[in-house]
């Protein structure tokens, strides 16, 4: 019952964290998303027999973790979606592909192992990545970023309205929740009978919040879309790009072949 | 239904951006077109009513398990495909970024099996036609069931494509196929009766909301030009999965290292040579430089070698960490006295 | 009666087929008045202030305001002059942050850059609010979210403010903090609410409605303490009037 104000506190703890002023947040959002999006693709294309080299990978998450004051140890609960999912594709790699592959000490350890193993760790690297990035910049800069990489002005409004909107609407969600929980006890869920009536005054309800945002937009002009722009990229910022470029480049291929 | 990015290799991820960056830049110029102000609001707080509506759990009665919303079907019942569409890739687009559901080199793929799926299919295929001839409490119960069954296995079976196209699983197509069909076959009809307990809800409670009926008098003032239309849609979405499919086959096998794993199994070969110049230089100058040359796993290294040079990779690693982050803090100090 | 600011003679309105919600609806208000609409529940005083701002344009009746008959193609010049905040302040806040908020308005009235600035951060300062500027609007509290979005309409400097429950939710400190902000505007202001008290200290007129009717017009004091009047439309006298009698659990009467 509680997973969506847990959800909501979780929205919050994030969006704070990634408005506070520190280093790494005022590095330019596009610099970062795109440290993230080829570090991502550099760590998946690992294949099983250049397994280890992955290893070579964590270079990235550590050293921000350590240089940007991040705490680890709240990243950590966001693996646990993800090493699940990606052991339920990869649990069975193990007893499917029993060639050996090598030994560790006198034990011999099979490609399926390795391979599942390799893509646990790309799952946990990948999630890593992805939290640094949303740690250290706010959803609103990150679509101004993408803007200026010539997104649509309408669906940048769309998900900044989204955004706006989520912790409002999660937050009745988990009332009506609540209150349902409240006056049906030992139920673990909604019963059918209350599907559409509760989930669908909810819907009437965001209906009528879009009504009222819409008539307050027009009564200040509203012309279609919001003005976004994000900031100009200075040098330290693709001095930034190019280090993690160039250094998450050399590791691929060269460390640990 | 999230792909992670774990489960997916850079080609794949990349034809699947190109294949949803496609569906989005026609729905833009399609929401453009209808020129409708309201439509934005409205769309910025159906996507937020979709992410809360996704963590009411609905009790399945019978199983003791629960039910979620996913909610592609349901929005684009609402605002229709195109404005649906965004939404949706909204939705996704904020739970990728603000609670890592769904990686963000996945976030083609995501879009494309859960949102593209459900708007485009859900609602021009499924949803227009049944309601055809005006809508009942009948038509949108059984529409509803349909379109998420239906594109919860358009979607299952995309995301098994996914997978085995990067080849990150041992699994062979048939026994992953026979997996995750049916397991989206319950999630789906869950799905379904949910978003149809709500569209029936919504029809008695205010009928205008839902698409279709408010422009169900256009449609038919339009005639055959509504039907074209939706056969033309039928054609694009069509030619779209071919499309997809092929970029997707193209794409693994011009990336061998992901299908490699599988080819071996089939062919019984490993002998897969990546050819291309820039791989065969990188070969040479690896291994000329490699912190320990041909480090692999081999029944032929030996124990000493393998444990040696994990030891020293290992240190390589941890130096490589300490030097970045004296780099930053250095930086980072300089950062701070010129701000002072 | 040319220097009325809002001028509305037999207005009449219903939405769709439904009964009419306002019915005959006639008074003149002058730059700078201060006025409240009181009335109970569903009595017609949001309708009426949605009108003014044509939010609703399929009205009967005359409708004039800042000197313009109220149609679509007046509206961005109506509403560049009058500014509305909604009852609930979320809706009115929906930009990432409290500035992009309070710039919205100025940014799409085509104001130059340095311009939007300015305003933004007047009309913040205005409120008391600008160190809140870079927040974004979910972090707020009730109270600041309130004043931002007088600030965002402050910042197209309008001639009139109308304002929909603007007490509602609000603890007594921001209450009388929002009363101190409201008596310091020299705009018209016309402020629906049934916090009767909170009309008493801000406004100098007042029209009381029901059933989608005047039923009086004149000053706060005379109508506000008009007992069998308020009750006859559904009201009570404001607290204020009743001393320390209710507290003692005597029948209350008004003190003044």
């Amino acid at each position: 019952m509680s997973n969506v104000n847990n959800a909501v506190r979780e929205v919050r703890r994030i969006s704070a964290m990634a408005q506070q002023d520190k280093w790494l947040n005022r590095v330019h959002p596009l610099a970062k998303l795109g440290v993230t999006v080829l570090y991502i693709a550099l760590a998946v294309s690992y294949t099983a027999n250049e397994g280890i080299g992955l290893l070579g990978m964590s270079v990235y998450p550590i050293t921000l973790f350590v240089a940007g004051d991040i705490s680890a140890a709240d990243s950590l609960k966001r693996l646990r979606a993800v090493l699940i999912l990606v052991c339920a594709v990869g649990i069975l790699n193990p007893f499917l592909d029993t060639r050996p592959a090598g030994h560790i000490g006198s034990i011999t350890v099979s490609a399926g192992v390795v391979s599942m193993l390799l893509l646990a760790f790309k799952g946990v690297l990948s999630v890593l990545a992805a939290y640094l990035l949303m740690a250290t910049t706010t959803v609103e800069k990150l679509c101004s970023g993408l803007y200026s990489l010539h997104m649509p002005k309408l669906l940048v409004t769309v998900i900044l309205l989204t955004y706006r909107y989520i912790t409002l609407l999660m937050e009745e969600a988990g009332r009506l929740q609540q209150a349902y929980a409240l006056r049906a006890p030992g139920q673990r869920g909604i019963r059918p009978a209350a599907w559409g009536s509760l989930a669908g005054s909810l819907l009437l309800r965001s209906m009528d919040r879009a009504e009222t945002v819409y008539e307050s937009m027009c009564l200040r002009g509203f012309n279609g879309a919001f003005r976004v722009s994000a900031g100009r990229m200075r040098w330290s910022d693709l001095l930034y790009m190019i280090f993690w470029a160039v250094l998450l480049v050399l590791v691929r291929l060269f460390i640990f072949q | 239904m999230h792909m992670a990015d774990a489960l997916i290799v850079p080609t794949v991820a990349g034809t699947m951006y190109a294949a949803s960056a496609a569906a989005a830049v026609y729905s833009v110029k399609k929401v453009r077109q209808e020129d409708d102000a309201k439509k934005i609001p409205v769309m910025g707080v159906m996507g937020a009513f979709v992410f809360a509506a996704q963590m009411i759990n609905f009790t399945i009665p019978g199983t003791g398990s629960s039910g979620h919303l996913c909610g592609g079907m349901l929005i684009s019942a609402i605002l229709g495909p195109y404005a649906g569409f965004l939404a949706m890739i909204g939705v996704l687009f904020i739970q990728c970024i603000l609670f890592a559901d769904g990686g963000l080199l996945a976030f083609g793929c995501n879009v494309w099996n859960m949102a593209f799926y459900g708007c485009f299919a859900g609602a021009l295929l499924i949803w227009k036609n049944i309601m055809k001839n005006g809508v009942t409490r009948k038509k949108i119960i059984a529409a509803s069931v349909i379109g998420c069954v239906a594109t919860m296995q358009l979607g299952a079976f995309s995301v098994t494509l996914e997978t085995l196209a990067s080849g990150v699983s041992a699994l062979p197509f048939t026994a992953f196929v026979s997996v995750m069909q049916p397991i989206h076959l319950a999630i789906g009809l869950a799905e379904g009766c949910i978003t149809a307990a709500v569209l029936v809800f919504v029809y008695q409670a205010r009928p205008s909301l839902l698409w279709g009926i408010g422009t169900a008098d256009e449609d038919q003032a339009k005639g055959s030009k509504g039907r074209l239309s939706y056969r033309s849609m039928l054609a694009v979405i069509a030619a779209a999965a071919a499309v997809t499919a092929g970029g997707l086959s193209v794409a693994a096998s011009s990336f061998p290292d992901g299908l490699e794993w599988s080819m071996e199994k089939v062919a019984g070969s490993s002998e897969l040579e990546a050819d291309g110049g820039v791989y065969e230089a990188a070969q040479q100058i690896q291994d000329m430089t490699a912190v320990l040359p041909d480090y692999s796993f081999k029944d032929t290294d030996t124990v000493l070698g393998t444990s040696f040079s994990g030891i020293a990779g290992g240190i390589a690693v941890m130096g490589l960490c300490i030097g970045c982050s004296c780099l930053f803090r250095f930086f980072k100090r300089r950062n701070v006295k010129n701000s002072h | 009666m040319d220097d009325m600011y809002i001028k509305i003679d037999s207005l009449s309105f219903a939405y769709g087929r439904y009964e009419p919600v306002l019915e005959n609806i006639s008074f003149c208000a002058k730059a700078g008045e201060s006025i409240g609409l009181v009335g109970a529940n569903g009595a017609g005083k949001s309708t009426l202030l949605k009108l003014i701002v044509g939010l609703e344009l399929d009205y009967q009746g005359q409708l004039c305001v800042a000197g313009m008959r109220m149609e679509k193609k007046n509206l961005p010049k109506i509403r560049e002059k009058t500014g509305y905040v909604f009852q609930d302040s979320e809706s009115q806040l929906f930009m990432p942050t409290v500035y992009d908020d309070v710039a919205f308005g100025p940014y799409n009235y085509g104001l130059s850059g340095q311009q939007v600035q300015q305003r933004a951060n007047e009309a913040l300062e205005q409120v008391g609010a600008l160190h809140l500027k870079d927040r974004p609007a979910c972090s707020l509290s009730g109270g600041q979210k309130k004043l931002v979005s007088i600030a965002t309409v402050l910042a197209m400097q309008p001639e009139a403010i109308l304002m929909d429950e603007p007490s509602a939710a609000l603890d007594p400190g921001n209450r009388r903090n929002l009363i101190r902000l409201l008596n310091s505007f020299g705009q018209l202001k016309l402020i629906a609410s049934h916090d009767l008290d909170f009309i008493l200290d801000t406004c100098e007129r007042t029209l009381l409605i029901a059933g989608g009717r005047i039923v009086r017009d004149g000053p706060a004091e005379q109508i506000l303490t008009d007992r069998e009047l308020l009750e006859s439309c559904g009201l009570e006298l404001p607290l204020s009037l009743y001393g320390n009698r209710v507290r003692a659990g005597q029948t209350a009467e008004p003190a003044g």
